[in-house]
């Protein structure tokens, strides 16, 4: 099966035929234009609060927060929040610590393998979709292997991009793991330059982003960040003091995900937030979960990650 | 009279008659919709989502049916005019495209394909590949992927995909070889299922 066929593949996912909706519109713009006289079509645009510019198909936001919700991530419903028994620390109180946490662990060269079990859950449209994963991935994310059909593939990642995020990435991580060393250290900068690195790169803001964009995207930046890559502690420290400087950013005070106590950060949206989870005690990444405009939810956990010595092996 | 050529273009006539007619006989321009509709619908839905496709699909054969007087009645078949079109106006949702695909190969759940099935599997069974797949199109330039597409997905001749794209099909060949290229340099050096056992 080549490219082609599993294009085709992807594209019969989709049923064939006009819907009754995209047929109404067309009808009802088609009797209009033969009438000029005629009142203005009632069409779905018009008819939507918040109908944008005219000519400007609808669909492109409610997609958004659908691939919003399936992108970012989150809570499955065996997860659920901890009575809060005492107060959330100040968000500096917890970067510092998970900034110190981060610093205790040990370094690990790029090229050692690392195994992730990721579950994942979207919500849009009214429907929820659940899935997990077995990936193995070298700890600078330039190979990684999963198994297809039963049989082990390995795939090497395009090393032509300069750091920011390039065309033949597997996932949006907005910077290469060769170009970490060129991240600023104080927070501030920090955030600001991840601010840039991920609008350059085009991930984007979630929709309905409550602070500036920037601080949105500093946020995802970050989250895409702590887990993808297993960084050296230094950075992986800086990274978690920058989320204590993000203006808005403000800590879960308790969650519970697969069974592990969590804390975490939590950037606000208009009608949702975006939360990257830690462990309570460990301060290791766990999850970003995200609940967006709109209803949509999304969510992704690393239920387990252990460094093995090889693409295949289990811990 | 007219009853009669509607009758006859519904059953066997080519796109161009039917355009041709609707000139005269503007009711006529629903046969060519019938005819495409279905097809333009499921390369919408496939390419940005279900949310857009409505709109996006009355608008292509809106478009369609305003230029009718411009149409080229020496081109019988319509396709390459109509996905003309539609690839004009998913240009202007690029950004909703790509983050589509990038849902995908991001979590494996298909933005696209999960309102039409409540099958869980059905994503996590697309898998590796698929996810390599919808990350490979959403870092292509537009312009590959649009090329790709119109063949891919719209099923259109490379010379079908130069009058669409109004290039020529020497561009469309260039295109599609890099796209086709960078889409196996993504799934594994040109073979899906290439394996370690293979590797040894």
């Amino acid at each position: 099966m080549n490219e082609m066929d599993l294009l085709s593949r992807l594209r019969d996912a989709v049923p064939l035929g006009v819907s009754p909706g995209a047929e109404h519109l067309f009808r009802t713009a088609l009797l209009d234009s033969q009438d000029p006289g005629r009142a203005a079509a009632p069409s779905r645009r018009s008819r939507r609060p918040g109908a944008r510019v005219p000519g400007r198909p609808v669909g492109a936001v409610s997609v958004a927060v659908a691939v919003g919700a399936a992108v970012a991530v989150v809570v499955q419903p065996a997860h659920g929040r901890v009575p809060a028994g005492h107060p959330a620390a100040p968000v500096t109180l917890l970067a510092d610590r998970a900034a110190a946490a981060a610093l205790d662990q040990p370094s690990v060269r790029p090229g050692q393998w690392v195994y992730r079990e990721t579950e994942m859950s979207g919500q849009a449209n009214k429907s929820e979709k659940q899935s997990s994963e077995e990936l193995w991935s070298t700890a600078d994310d330039t190979t990684e292997a999963s198994y297809y059909d039963g049989k082990l593939g390995l795939y090497y990642r395009d090393r032509d991009n300069n750091g920011v995020m390039g065309p033949l990435d597997f996932y949006p991580v907005p910077l290469s793991y060769r170009s970490l060393g060129s991240l600023p250290a104080r927070p501030g900068a920090l955030v600001a330059r991840l601010a840039e690195i991920g609008a350059r790169a085009g991930t984007g803001e979630p929709v309905g982003c409550a602070q500036s964009t920037a601080s949105c995207t500093a946020f995802l930046a970050i989250s895409e960040l702590l887990s993808s890559y297993v960084m050296p502690p230094a950075l992986t420290a800086e990274l978690y003091q920058a989320l204590g400087d993000i203006p808005g950013v403000s800590v879960v005070p308790g969650v519970d995900v697969d069974g592990q106590a969590c804390t975490g950060f939590r950037i606000p949206l208009t009608g949702g937030d975006l939360e990257l989870i830690v462990n309570a005690a460990t301060y290791q990444y766990v999850a970003t979960l995200g609940s967006f405009p709109g209803g949509g939810r999304g969510t992704v956990v690393v239920a387990r990650q252990a460094l093995v010595s090889g693409p295949g092996v289990r811990p | 009279m007219m009853r009669q050529s509607r009758a006859s273009a519904e059953t066997g006539a080519a796109d161009a008659e039917v355009i041709q007619l609707s000139r005269h006989e503007p009711e006529a321009f629903e046969i060519l919709f019938r005819r495409h509709a279905g097809h333009i619908q499921r390369y919408v839905v496939r390419r940005l989502g279900p949310d857009a496709a409505d709109d996006l699909v009355a608008e292509t054969f809106l478009l369609a049916f305003r230029q009718r007087d411009r149409y080229d009645l020496a081109r019988a078949d319509a396709r390459p005019w109509l996905y003309g079109i539609v690839t004009n106006l998913i240009g202007s949702h690029r950004r909703a495209e790509v983050r589509q695909y990038r849902a995908l190969a991001r979590t494996g759940i298909d933005p696209v394909t999960e309102s039409f099935t409540d099958r869980v599997d059905a994503a996590v069974s697309a898998g590796a590949t698929s996810k390599r797949l919808a990350a490979a199109l959403a870092g292509l330039p537009a312009a590959h992927r649009d090329t790709l597409l119109l063949i891919a997905w719209g099923d259109l001749s490379y010379e079908e995909a130069a009058t669409a794209l109004g290039v020529p099909v020497g561009t469309v060949r260039s295109r599609l070889s890099r796209a086709r290229s960078r889409l196996r340099r993504t799934l594994g050096d040109a073979d899906p299922s290439f394996t370690k056992e293979n590797q040894a």
